[in-house]
């Protein structure tokens, strides 16, 4: 077998020419080379001064067949392309890092069709995913595989980088939902993987190497979305513990219990209180080593209040120091607002951070809370941890102390990080759960993955994207 | 073929000698014609014999096919010509019941059901299961990502699957996933894996996630006089019922009829001579008024459909009756046509199912064959199975088959559904899965196949063709 010569990493230039055929492929309105107005496209949701990187040109198509002669033509031309949704991303997957052509789908967002018979909607990649949970929950359905950030962030995004949030241990991540997808390869070719049907084993499951694949492997341009039945009732508690140990082991006593909550959120004590002084909350926080937020949904009220009822008790069992329940909405806002605020109230203390999404055993997360405290003390900077205790989904976040000048900062932080993935990969977990690779992470990828795991992830990305023109430098770079 | 490599991996786990070896040239695909004796059948305990075995392969270009209980339906586990069966049946240990993560970690030999009756006794469930769960082993349902019964509410094997152990077909070992429900740490490659019928890995361990054990579950049998109205009614079960039912099984009369009369008198249920369609109705929960004011709210839909609720309980005896006349509808079929039966596994949107079924009217009149329909009706997954008519001729049938099939194949994708939700392509589907993919996706998926096995030692002739897979 003929070896290949290994693809070029030095790409051309977007030269006029090349911005004229854009032009021709997408209109002339769709084609964006103004300094100004390409610079919203340069960042994410990432430090911009670290990680944001100009495009040469920016594309906005509005069809498939557009994007699929874009790709043909970035392959042509040997420029690199990144597609990019809402840009509300935490790791830099959608940041032109190696300048090229940007194309975004913020212009191809409509629904293609509801249908309920079978119980998907088919979306373009750039519907606002709020649009489409508003959308169906009309029709008393509900799209459950969406991530925190849904007001802004696209479904082609959470796609990509297959979002989790707040409800993946019942309800599991983004990939969960998605039965079809409408793909525009690296080398310009549609495919339509899957369809309306729940079960598919005919060849590989395309699909899910897709989906998480943060835009190294294609442009999704459509997807068929998996909608089940919307819970009618729902009820919320907040439960205050001593210790996060005392709040973690509950977690395992409530699902032997057979309920499966929708989410079981983790604050650890410096969360809490941050965020408490912060909303002026009267809770008798102070005591309090760790809280835990729960909600139970489901279609029959009278289960939903019985199982918070078996928590409520299971959790007094637990050692817990107060149980708050909130059935109306007012309280249920109060409380969430707790969860909700402790980046922002982080941010008002200081607002260079480094949001992580480490994902350890359920079991392990109580082991992960003195490693903070020791990880905090020997780089100074504030680590709080909160999360998604359900799935073991952690965002212990690098808080800059503001004294610390910047140089020290990103020492430590790369230090402080090292450390903090090495002890996840050691308790058996990951160093991302939910944001993803991208170009932020993927050196550390390199330090704790597989080097023979990572080998076939670039055999695929090789088999499939010769000219390494689509997305290239996240995930990892090509050797 | 020189074995000594072999014998050096793996001692006397191993079998040359032609007699004992024969039961391994076959699956439960029915058709003799994918008969095919393996060269030889290792027997491994552990890991790095497996890994071995794939650096031998690679050394010698000797093809190996991974093999659970051959009980698939597609051939996936017969191996190719001259090549060496790897049989999981000495790796069958449940290495773990981690209660605290609510996952477990087995042997791909362990028994479904035997991994079942062992998670019983903690209260919990492993949901992702197919309906040979009495035979078949966890390694060949994640290699198949196998469906049954259940997956209606539960969704498949894969959605359980969250770690394994992969044996890579250049003799690597990789632990993928884990203990975790939330990794974006760069491609899903468990997920690729999984489903891709030993063709990119050979799983030798397997973490499961398993859920709290239902403690109660609820049955309804209800008869039709009409197809159409039990294909709509099972529509309006899906929308309806305010929760997911745990079965909606459909089964045609004439068929759920001669499966009744082909059982033990003991076992045998009181069908009536009109009914068209069964529908078997399953909801479970933790609670038994729950579950039986589901049961009445999908008995109400029944009557308004038109149909009749036959039986409905929460009684073990009535649930165990009902299933085992859904369950034994494949070996009546077997008993009755022998190898001259072809069970489909199509699926479609569950929308088309009235249309789906009306098609196979068409296809019974015009090729005068009997063709039983039952299945997973709740997800649009039918098995269609196609016999020999009595009168038939062995030669007539065998040209009329890929008729029938090519029929039902084009007519499942044109209603945007596919040719096999849970079977697989195995060897048997081969030819037919153009029908069902466009000549760029297959082609992205052997761009696959070869970026992770060069040689094609891995099962070659499994899914593609080997002469699709070989470049030249």
């Amino acid at each position: 077998m003929a070896t290949k010569a290994p693809p070029k990493q030095k790409y051309n230039t977007v030269t006029a020419k090349i911005v004229g055929e854009l032009r021709r492929i997408a209109g002339e309105r769709n084609v964006i080379v103004d300094k100004d107005r390409m610079e919203a496209y340069s960042h994410d949701e990432t430090n911009a001064e670290e990680y944001g990187h100009m495009p040469e040109v920016v594309v906005l198509p509005t069809t498939t067949e557009q994007v699929a002669e874009i790709v043909k033509l970035a392959n042509r031309e040997m420029v690199p392309i990144t597609p990019r949704g809402a840009g509300s991303g935490l790791s830099g997957g959608a940041i032109p890092d190696h300048g090229g052509i940007l194309l975004t789908v913020e212009r191809m967002n409509r629904m293609v069709e509801l249908d309920i018979d079978n119980m998907v909607i088919v979306v373009e990649a750039g519907m606002v995913t709020n649009d489409l949970a508003q959308m169906v929950q009309e029709k008393k359905l509900f799209f459950a595989g969406y991530p925190m950030s849904l007001q802004s962030c696209y479904i082609g995004g959470n796609i990509a980088e297959n979002a989790g949030g707040g409800k993946a241990v019942k309800y599991g991540v983004t990939g969960r939902y998605i039965q079809g997808l409408e793909l525009v390869t690296p080398t310009g070719e549609v495919l339509w993987l899957g369809g309306k049907i729940s079960k598919d084993v005919s060849g590989y499951d395309l699909k899910q190497l897709v989906v998480g694949s943060e835009g190294t492997l294609g442009i999704v341009t459509k997807a068929i979305i998996k909608l089940i039945g919307l819970p009618s009732a729902s009820s919320d508690l907040l439960v205050l513990f001593k210790t996060a140990r005392e709040a973690i082991d509950v977690v395992p006593t409530i699902m032997a219990k057979g309920i499966v909550p929708t989410s079981i959120e983790f604050m650890d004590q410096l969360s809490v209180q941050t965020s408490c002084a912060y909303l002026n909350e009267s809770l008798p926080y102070q005591e309090a080593g760790a809280m835990l937020l729960l909600e139970v949904d489901g279609t029959n009220a009278d289960q939903v209040e019985a199982d918070l009822i078996a928590i409520g008790d299971l959790c007094e069992q637990h050692g817990a120091m107060e149980v708050y329940v909130a059935e109306d909405t007012t309280t249920k806002e109060r409380i969430w607002s707790v969860r909700r605020n402790i980046a922002e109230a982080f941010k008002v203390y200081s607002p260079i951070q480094s949001l992580e999404d480490i994902v350890v055993p359920i079991a392990s997360i109580p082991d992960v809370i003195p490693e903070l405290d020791r990880l905090s003390e020997k780089y100074g900077m504030k680590i709080p941890c909160y999360g998604h205790a359900g799935d073991g989904n952690l965002h212990a976040t690098l808080v800059k102390d503001p004294e610390m000048d910047m140089k020290t900062w990103h020492e430590n932080e790369a230090k402080c990080l090292r450390e903090l993935y090495a002890l996840t990969t050691r308790l058996g977990g990951k160093i991302s759960g939910e944001h993803g690779i991208g170009i932020k992470r993927k050196n550390y990828l390199k330090e704790v993955a597989n080097p023979i795991e990572l080998k076939l992830m670039e055999g695929i990305k090789r088999a499939w994207d010769p000219n390494n023109i689509m997305n290239p430098g996240k995930l990892f770079d090509l050797s | 073929m020189d074995h000594s490599g072999l014998t050096e991996i793996f001692g006397d786990n191993m079998l040359v000698d032609t007699k004992k070896i024969q039961r391994y040239g076959v699956d439960q695909v029915g058709d003799d014609h994918y008969r095919q004796a393996p060269a030889a059948v290792v027997f491994p305990t552990a890991t790095t014999q497996v890994a071995a075995l794939m650096k031998w392969a690679n050394r010698t270009g000797v093809s190996v096919t991974p093999r659970g209980a051959g009980s698939g339906l597609a051939g996936a586990a017969i191996a190719a010509a001259g090549g060496v069966i790897c049989s999981f049946e000495k790796m069958n240990r449940i290495i773990d019941i981690d209660t605290e993560n609510l996952m477990v970690t087995v042997e791909p030999g362990v028994v479904t059901n035997a991994l079942d009756a062992e998670l019983k006794a903690h209260g919990l469930f492993f949901a992702g299961y197919p309906m040979s769960e009495d035979i078949c082993f966890i390694g060949g349902n994640v290699a198949e990502n196998a469906g049954g019964g259940r997956a209606v509410k539960y969704g498949t094997t894969a959605t359980y699957v969250l770690g394994a152990e992969v044996v890579t077909p250049t003799g690597e070992i990789l632990h993928l996933g884990g203990k975790r429900l939330k990794d974006v740490t760069g491609y899903n490659l468990l997920q690729l894996i999984v489903g891709s019928e030993g063709t990119l890995g050979l799983f030798t361990q397997l973490v499961i996630r398993v859920i709290p054990r239902p403690s109660v579950r609820g049955v309804l049998l209800a008869a039709f006089s009409n197809v159409p109205e039990a294909t709509k009614c099972i529509a309006a079960l899906k929308r309806e019922s305010s929760e997911i039912p745990s079965a909606i099984e459909f089964i045609d009369g004439e068929t759920a009829r001669r499966t009744n009369d082909s059982m033990k008198s003991a076992d045998r249920q009181s069908l009536n001579f009109e009914t068209q369609a069964y529908l078997l109705i399953e909801f479970d929960g933790a609670q038994i008024a729950v579950v039986e004011a589901l049961l009445q709210g999908a008995a109400d839909l029944v009557t308004e459909h038109g149909g009749t609720p036959d039986t409905m309980g929460t009684q073990a005896e009535m649930m165990e009756a009902a299933w085992k006349l859904r369950k034994q509808v494949p070996w009546w079929v077997k008993r009755n046509a022998g190898s001259y039966h072809s069970l489909e596994d199509v699926v479609v949107p569950p929308a088309a199912v009235p249309r789906l079924v009306m098609f196979v009217d068409r296809l019974r009149s015009s090729y005068q064959l009997p063709i039983a329909v039952f299945g997973h009706a709740g997800d649009g997954n039918f098995h269609v199975t196609p016999m020999k008519a009595q009168e038939m001729s062995p030669e007539r049938w065998m040209e009329t088959v890929p008729q029938v099939l090519g029929e039902l194949y084009r007519e499942v994708v044109h209603l945007g559904g596919t040719i096999s939700g849970e079977h697989g392509i195995g060897r048997k589907r081969v030819k037919n899965l153009h029908v069902a993919l466009s000549d760029a996706e297959r082609a992205s998926m052997i761009a696959i196949k070869r970026a992770l096995d060069p040689k094609n030692v891995l099962n070659p002739g499994v899914i593609f063709a080997i002469s699709d897979v070989i470049r030249e």
